[in-house]
Formats: C-alpha cells, sequence, structure tokens
C-alpha cells in the first residue's frame, strides 16, 4: 500500500513529463500563438471526463480486474493486452527521443545506440527496484523539480514579449476546438491512476489523487506554454524539437550563471528516469495482472527490450515526432472510452463487495 | 663439503631444524559430554572437584577458589576470577559473614536455606542457583559462587568491581551546548546514563543475552506505552536471533541484525551520547547497548536523520537551520564535487565561464596525466593520510595530516604531477566529507564518491544522473526495522519532533515521528507555551 501523496506525485510526473519533451511542439503546430489556450481547453474537457468517470466508477478494481470478472480469463487478457499495447505506444518514443536529446545537448560525441542502452539498463534497474521506491523518490524529487521549473519561469522573465502571443486564439478558434481536442492526450497517462488503483488505500483517496493531479500539473503545464509562447514568436516556435530545452538555453544571468540548462537537464533527466521507471513498471504490472503472474521482475528486461525494439522503428528523430501525432489519436480514445465502459460494470461489482463484507 | 652442504641448504635440501614449528592440523574435538544438566551436589567435595575441572584450575590461574570454615566446622568454598570483583566486598561482605554465620549450630539450615541469602548476606544482590552452567556463567561475568557443604544450592552474589574507563566526554558526537557525558564500556553505567535522563518507570531496560559461550550481557530499551510493540518484538526477535559463540562488540551486533550487508548506507543511528538515546526513545524507538561497548544502537532511522547532528538540537533553530543547510552543501561536495569536475572538465566544458575555463586549462598545461588518473591519485593519497593519521598516536596523527596534506600537495603542484583546482576539490571533498555527522554516513558517501566519479568520468552528467537516480531508489527500497529509509518525507512547517530536512522550534514538535508508529502520537499540546495564551 502506497501513500496518496506518493502515487499523486507519480502521476503529475508522467503527465508533467511529455511537457519537457516535444508535446509542445505538437501543441503550437496545431494552435500557433493560442497553444496555452489548447493546454486549458484540453485539461478543462480532461478534468470533466475523469470527475464523470470517477463519480460513477466503484471499488477499488482496476478495469483488468474487473474484465476478469466480467468476462473471464478471455476479456481480461483482451482488455490487458489493449493496456499493454496503449502504455507501449505511449512510452516506446521515450526511449528513442530522450537518448536522441541527451546526445544533441550533452554528449554529441557519444553514440546513440550507446546512449539508448545505457538508458535502457537504467531504466531497468529502477523499475526492478518497486514501485514502492519509485513513488516515494518522485515524491521526494518532485517538489525540487518544480522548484527547479520555477525558477526557469522567472528567469525568463527577461526575455517575455506580449505581443509574441497575439494573436490571441492563434490559428483559429475553430482550429483550437476541434483540432486540438486530440491533444487532450497529454492526459492519457490518467490510465495509470486506474492500473494502479489496488495501490491505493481506498477509492476515495484515488479520487482525490486524481484531481490533485489536475489542479498541480494543469496550471504547470499551462505556465510552460505560456512562456514559451512570449518568448518564442509563431511560426519560429514551431521549429524547435524539445521547446522547453531551448528556453533554457537562452537564460543569461550573468559571467557565472550563464548556462541554466545544466541546472535544467540534472532535473529533466531525473524527471525522464522515474517516467520512463514508472512505465517499465505499469507495463510489467500489466502484464502480471492480466497473466495472473507471481513475479514481475523477470519481465522487466524482456519489457525493456521489447520497447526499444519498437523505439528504433521510425528512422529519424523527425519521424518519431511525426508519428507522435498518430498515436495521440491512437491513444485517447481507448484511455477514455476503458475506464467509462467499465466504471459502469465496477458499480455492479462493488454492490457484491459490500454485502460480502456486511455478511462477514 | 661445506660448500655442498651451503648449496644444498640455498637451493636444494633445506636441512629440517630439529625445534622447527609446523603447526599441524587441529585434532577434531573430543566431543564434549553437554553440561545442560549439571546440578550443584549437596557434597561439597564433589562441588569443588567439578568447579576445578569447569575452570582448568589451576592451570587458570586468575580463578580464585578459596575454601573457609564455618562454625561447627563446616566446610564452605568460594570461587570468583581476581580481577573482576571488589576484594574489599569479597573479604568483607562474603568471607567474614560466612565466618560468623550464628545460626548454623542451629540445624535449621539444611531444612531453609534460602534464609541465608535473605537474612545473613549482607550484600545487595544475592539469589541462589542450582545449574551449574548458570554459576559459570555469572562467575565469569564478575559474580562470587559461594558452595556449602550439604547445601545442593549455590549463592551467588554480585560483587562485580573490575578496572574500567570513568564517564568521559564524548568524542566523536561534540557539541558545544549539551550534556557532555559519553557511554563507557559498563554496561548498568550506561544504563544508568540514560535512566537518570528519561526518568520514567515505563522505561524498560530489557535483558539480552548474545553469543553461545561469551553469553556477552546487553539491554534492549524502549518505553514501553510509547514504543510500537510490533517494533519492539522485531528488535528482540533479531537480538535473540543472533546465533554466534562469542559476540565482542555492539558493531558485531549491528552487522548480524540489519536487513542487507552490501548496501551502502547503515541502518542503525550509533550514538556515544546517552541525550540522543534519550530522545530517541521519548520518541518510540529501541535502542540497545551491549556490555563492553561504548556505543548504543537507535533503530529503526532513515537517511534524513543520519544527517543530523546532535549540537542541532541545542542550537537555536536559525542557527541550527543554518549548521544543516551547511553540512548539507558539505555533504554534496563530499559526494559529488569530484564527479562534477571531471564532467566538467572532460565533457561539458561550455558550461564554464570563459575566463574560470582559462584559469582551469593554464593551471592543467603543464600536467601530464588524464584529470581522471590526477583525481584518483590525489584521492587516494587522500585516503592514505587519513587512514594514517587515524593509526597514528594522537600528537603524530595531526603532524601528519600536515605533513601530508601541506606539504605533499604543495610539492605534487610544484612538481606538476597535479593542478592546483584539484588539490582545491579534493580538499573540499575531503572536509566535507568531515563534516558529516554520522561516521558510518561519511564511509558510505566515500564509496559513492568512487562511484560517481566513475560514471562521470564515462559519461559526463549523463552519468551523474544516472548515479543520483539509481541511488535515491536503492534508498527508496531499503528498509529499517520496516520503516521506510526514505521516511519522513520533508514538510518545511513540520509539527512532527523529528524533522527531515530543517529544525523545528521545539514548541512546534507537536507529534512523535508518525513513521514509527508510537502508541502515544502527542508530546505536547497545541499550545505548549501556556504563557502565550
Amino acid at each position: 500500500m502506497l501513500q496518496k501523496k506518493e502515487l499523486t506525485a507519480v502521476l503529475i510526473n508522467v503527465i508533467m513529463s511529455k511537457m519537457v519533451l516535444t508535446f509542445p511542439k505538437i501543441l503550437i503546430e496545431n494552435s500557433g500563438s493560442a497553444a496555452w489556450i489548447q493546454v486549458i481547453y484540453n485539461t478543462a474537457a480532461a478534468f470533466a471526463i475523469y470527475l464523470l468517470i470517477s463519480s460513477i466508477y466503484k471499488g477499488k478494481s482496476n478495469i483488468i480486474e474487473l474484465a476478469g470478472k466480467v468476462g473471464k480469463k478471455p476479456l481480461k487478457i483482451f482488455v490487458g493486452i489493449m493496456v499493454f499495447g496503449i502504455f507501449l505506444i505511449n512510452f516506446s518514443s521515450i526511449i528513442r527521443v530522450f537518448p536522441e536529446t541527451i546526445k544533441t545537448i550533452l554528449l554529441q560525441n557519444f553514440d546513440t545506440n550507446v546512449i539508448t542502452v545505457i538508458f535502457m539498463v537504467t531504466i531497468a534497474v529502477g523499475s526492478y527496484m518497486g514501485i514502492e521506491a519509485i513513488a516515494r523518490v518522485n515524491y521526494i524529487f518532485t517538489p525540487f523539480i518544480f522548484g527547479i521549473l520555477m525558477l526557469f519561469l522567472l528567469f525568463l522573465i527577461p526575455y517575455y514579449n506580449i505581443y509574441n502571443i497575439l494573436p490571441i486564439f492563434g490559428n483559429g478558434a475553430k482550429q483550437i476546438l476541434t483540432g486540438g481536442f486530440n491533444t487532450i492526450s497529454m492526459y492519457a497517462d490518467l490510465l495509470l491512476l486506474n492500473i494502479l488503483l489496488p495501490y491505493y488505500k481506498n477509492e476515495k483517496e484515488a479520487r482525490k489523487s486524481g484531481r490533485m493531479v489536475f489542479l498541480i500539473a494543469g496550471p504547470f503545464m499551462v505556465l510552460i506554454i505560456v512562456a514559451y509562447c512570449l518568448v518564442y514568436p509563431y511560426p519560429v516556435s514551431g521549429e524547435f524539437v524539445i521547446p522547453v530545452y531551448q528556453l533554457a538555453q537562452i537564460i543569461h544571468l550573468g559571467n557565472f550563471f550563464s548556462r541554466f540548462e545544466v541546472l535544467f537537464q540534472f532535473a529533466w533527466s531525473i524527471l525522464l528516469f522515474l517516467y520512463s521507471a514508472i512505465y517499465v513498471f505499469a507495463l510489467c504490472y500489466v502484464w502480471q495482472t492480466t497473466f495472473e503472474l507471481k513475479f514481475y521482475r523477470p519481465l522487466v528486461f524482456p519489457i525493456v527490450i521489447l520497447c526499444g525494439v519498437l523505439s528504433l522503428l521510425p528512422a529519424t528523430l523527425s519521424d518519431i515526432i511525426n508519428n507522435e501525432k498518430w498515436e495521440i489519436i491512437m491513444v485517447y480514445p481507448p484511455t477514455i472510452l476503458l475506464p467509462l465502459i467499465f466504471s459502469f460494470v465496477s458499480r455492479k461489482f462493488s454492490k457484491g463487495e459490500k454485502q460480502i463484507n456486511e455478511t462477514c | 663439503m661445506h660448500f655442498r652442504n651451503i648449496l644444498n641448504y640455498m637451493f636444494f635440501l633445506t636441512t629440517p631444524k630439529k625445534n622447527k614449528f609446523v603447526l599441524s592440523e587441529a585434532a577434531a574435538p573430543i566431543p564434549e559430554k553437554t553440561t545442560d544438566n549439571d546440578m550443584v551436589f549437596a557434597d561439597i567435595d564433589k562441588n569443588l572437584a567439578y568447579i576445578k575441572e569447569r575452570f582448568k584450575y589451576p592451570v587458570n590461574n586468575d580463578i580464585v577458589i578459596r575454601e573457609i570454615m564455618l562454625k561447627q566446622q563446616k566446610r564452605a568454598f568460594i570461587v570468583f576470577i581476581d580481577g573482576m570483583v571488589q576484594s574489599e566486598i569479597v573479604d568483607e561482605a562474603v568471607i567474614k559473614t560466612m565466618q560468623e554465620i550464628p545460626y548454623l549450630r542451629l540445624g535449621r539450615l539444611y531444612k531453609n536455606d534460602d534464609e541465608i541469602s535473605q537474612k545473613y548476606i549482607s550484600h545487595s544482590q544475592s539469589f541462589s542457583v542450582k545449574k551449574m552452567d548458570e554459576v559459570m556463567e555469572e562467575v565469569n561475568f564478575g559474580c562470587c559462587a559461594v558452595f556449602v557443604d550439604g547445601i545442593s544450592k549455590c549463592f551467588i552474589l554480585d560483587v562485580r568491581g573490575w578496572e574500567h574507563r570513568s564517564i568521559e566526554k564524548p568524542e566523536n558526537e561534540k557539541s558545544i551546548y549539551g550534556p557532555q557525558e559519553a557511554f563507557g564500556e559498563m554496561l548498568r553505567t550506561n544504563t544508568v546514563l540514560v535512566r537518570k535522563i528519561v526518568k520514567d518507570e515505563k522505561l524498560i531496560a530489557e535483558g539480552i543475552k548474545i553469543g553461545k559461550r561469551s553469553k556477552t550481557r546487553g539491554v534492549m530499551l524502549y518505553i514501553s506505552d510509547i514504543a510500537n510493540p510490533e517494533l519492539v518484538n522485531e528488535a528482540r526477535r533479531r537480538l535473540n536471533g543472533i546465533d554466534m559463540d562469542y559476540v565482542i562488540s555492539i558493531e558485531e551486533v549491528a552487522l548480524m541484525i540489519e536487513e542487507n550487508t552490501f548496501t551502502a548506507t547503515t541502518h542503525f543511528l550509533q550514538t556515544e551520547r546517552p541525550d540522543r538515546v534519550a530522545r530517541a526513545l521519548t520518541q518510540g524507538r529501541v535502542a540497545f547497548m551491549l556490555n563492553g561497548s561504548p556505543q548504543v544502537l537507535i533503530m529503526p532511522t532513515n537517511i534524513f536523520e543520519l544527517t543530523h547532528a546532535v549540537s542541532d538540537d541545542y542550537l537555536r533553530v536559525p542557527y541550527a537551520n543554518m549548521a544543516r543547510i551547511i553540512r548539507g552543501i558539505a555533504l554534496g561536495f563530499s559526494t559529488l564535487l569530484p564527479a562534477l569536475y571531471l564532467a566538467v572538465t572532460l565533457f561539458h566544458q561550455e558550461i564554464i565561464p570563459t575566463y574560470l575555463l582559462y584559469s582551469i586549462s593554464a593551471a592543467r598545461e603543464s600536467v601530464p596525466f588524464p584529470s581522471v588518473l590526477e583525481l584518483l591519485l590525489m584521492d587516494l593519497s587522500f585516503e592514505m593520510i587519513r587512514e594514517a593519521g587515524l593509526r597514528m598516536p594522537g600528537p603524530i596523527g595531526s603532524t601528519l595530516g600536515i605533513v601530508g596534506g601541506l606539504i605533499l600537495g604543495q610539492a605534487a603542484v610544484s612538481a606538476k604531477i597535479v593542478s592546483p583546482i584539484m588539490i582545491i576539490i579534493i580538499s573540499i571533498t575531503g572536509i566535507g566529507s568531515f563534516a558529516t555527522s554520522d561516521y558510518s554516513l561519511s564511509w558510505s558517501f566515500r564509496v559513492l564518491k568512487l562511484i560517481f566519479i566513475l560514471l562521470a568520468s564515462l559519461i559526463g552528467f549523463y552519468g551523474i544522473a544516472i548515479g543520483v537516480f539509481i541511488y535515491t531508489l536503492s534508498l527508496g527500497a531499503q528498509k529499517s526495522f520496516g520503516v521506510q529509509f526514505l521516511s519522513p518525507p520533508f514538510k518545511v512547517r513540520s509539527k512532527v519532533s523529528a524533522n527531515a530536512f530543517f529544525v523545528n522550534p521545539i514548541w512546534r514538535r507537536e507529534k512523535r515521528p508518525g513513521f514509527l508508529h508510537p502508541q502515544e502520537e502527542r508530546t505536547e499540546p497545541e499550545i505548549s507555551r501556556k504563557w502565550k495564551e
């Protein structure tokens, strides 16, 4: 059993991590200077969906367990593999993007494969330590990472130019409302909340945890995008692969603190290591629950290798970014639909559970 | 002929010396018959023979067996180990009393033998035992055993009194303020040092014997209505679960009861200060002390508490917090500074401001070694000086430090073997490691420093980030007596008496640490300064 605050930190981390990689580029490409409005819109929409699902969902069983109760093994395996696939798609690009970025930023003379292998070993070791350790470390690091991000936003103030976010609606309100709905997938990782439900003390805590995620991660993501839009005018802002790093690079605080990105890189690396360790653990956990395995640890290395192989399929980094646009469209419908469908099922089973408890 | 002898001696046939000793394999020990069921005899001659045999008397020449003739020609003898008893008490309270016992003439003695100790033995602690093994154990621990003819019991008198250190000032946990007493080697003196601070009848000093042969006495301390019973039971279970012949020191006990031997960090708070033990007990922890060890183990603990110094509790809040911040920085330097230097100079030169880069390059210009080798050379020298300094007697140790540190460093720079900046890096790292409050933790950071150096020299900052990530995760996965080693996560305005990072004002420490799950959570009311109301 984990503490609510630790699991909340895990969820905030997985959602925020996208914002420090390529996701802002996708937002900018859709809405131009109004990318920040798109984040607000996505957050509001995701929050509404979350409230709807969480008001219906009852009990502490996740969707895979519920599938097992409703449709026995076949449905359990079907849902389990579906969730596994969603996580795999969501995560495997990170294994490629992160080492590529490390190569560009830190280790120009290194081969990407070497960096990738080191990264894979690191996250495998990380997830091997278990969710308890990952969640606790997340909880300890998250405030520091947020502190560094806040500092970063403050140091950017001299570079803000209010005219850069004009026109307010960027590529148009319609574009934000229709084309921008797909980026609701920035909250697709909330599916983890459902999968990790058995680790919560009770459903009330899980609900609270979800709400906290929106309240903390949402404003931070808006702030990051606002800062980016304020510093770089559209369409220049759409050119950078990793916008947040680009912002860190321009910070100059006199002779001695001219390279803020060093501090940023450190926080950024830790954030992504944690993100990846959580995902590898989640993948193992989904597989373990689906096939009712006793241990998850033997799965760690095969799953990391599977993710690594998948990440190598696109030829270049730009292919990955292009694929990512399709990935987000593929990922978010099932992450909404699966919990929604099973929330009705959960009501039936939670009644059964209550009755059993009462008779006991 | 002589030449051949010399030749043979030198190269071929070494002439065997007559008395040359070669240690042969020990013969298999003759299985001794068990002594578990050996009882004290009523016949004094049998008892005497038995005791002589068990103690290998008179080969064992510090064993004293003194035969006494009581009134009405009754025979008795006493056994004790010379040097472990107080001779005056043996003379006055044992021998003299026995020679004067009046009622031996009355014939009642054989029916009601306990009356001897109840009525006539003028000594505070006495009891009788029937088993010979118990007699041996008590005599080995400094008691005097009395055998009287016709009585199938042995009277044990606690006349312990051996030479020991007096109560001295703490050597390793110094503090300007607060009590200035440290534990010694005497178990009872140590328990008294704690008891006189805690002054609570609920403070339990539970006796535990460790070591099949040594039967070394230890005491597990806890406050019965504060400490979590599960924690107490677990500590007891582990301590009783030690199965070894001899236990020499408490550090061995720590090694035997820790969960994971190969982690870099210890899972106990080891202290020589009674006030620290008392504070830990009032928070709901368990302490263990062992006879002959001037250190006490406190369990459970966590990584944050290991970085706290005892002086933090006695300083005013702003000063204590400043000390903690400085210690935190020192700790960071002691682990990461050499690795950061390597990462910057080998991989990320662009982050150094230009002028600093010039001066570093100029300083390194004539050094023939790569930075890693230069760093490892200097670090190895520093570690050697530190080790040598520890083994040297006091004044020589400090001289060695000066000679090693200053002169060797200066000479190395002049000879252009290392750059001046490397001397600075190694010095700051060393000072940082000395500023770490817990000796064991400083060791663990010394080991980690080498791992970080390796990672930084291979892949720069990326390696350091990997190291930090894996190290913190490994800490997160560890437990100290069922308590997360990374607990409690911090809270700046915490109301808990043990804050992870910062010292709270004493009036805000309203609760005991939640991670200990104590029986009583609150230590003081919401408003503990009534005069403020």
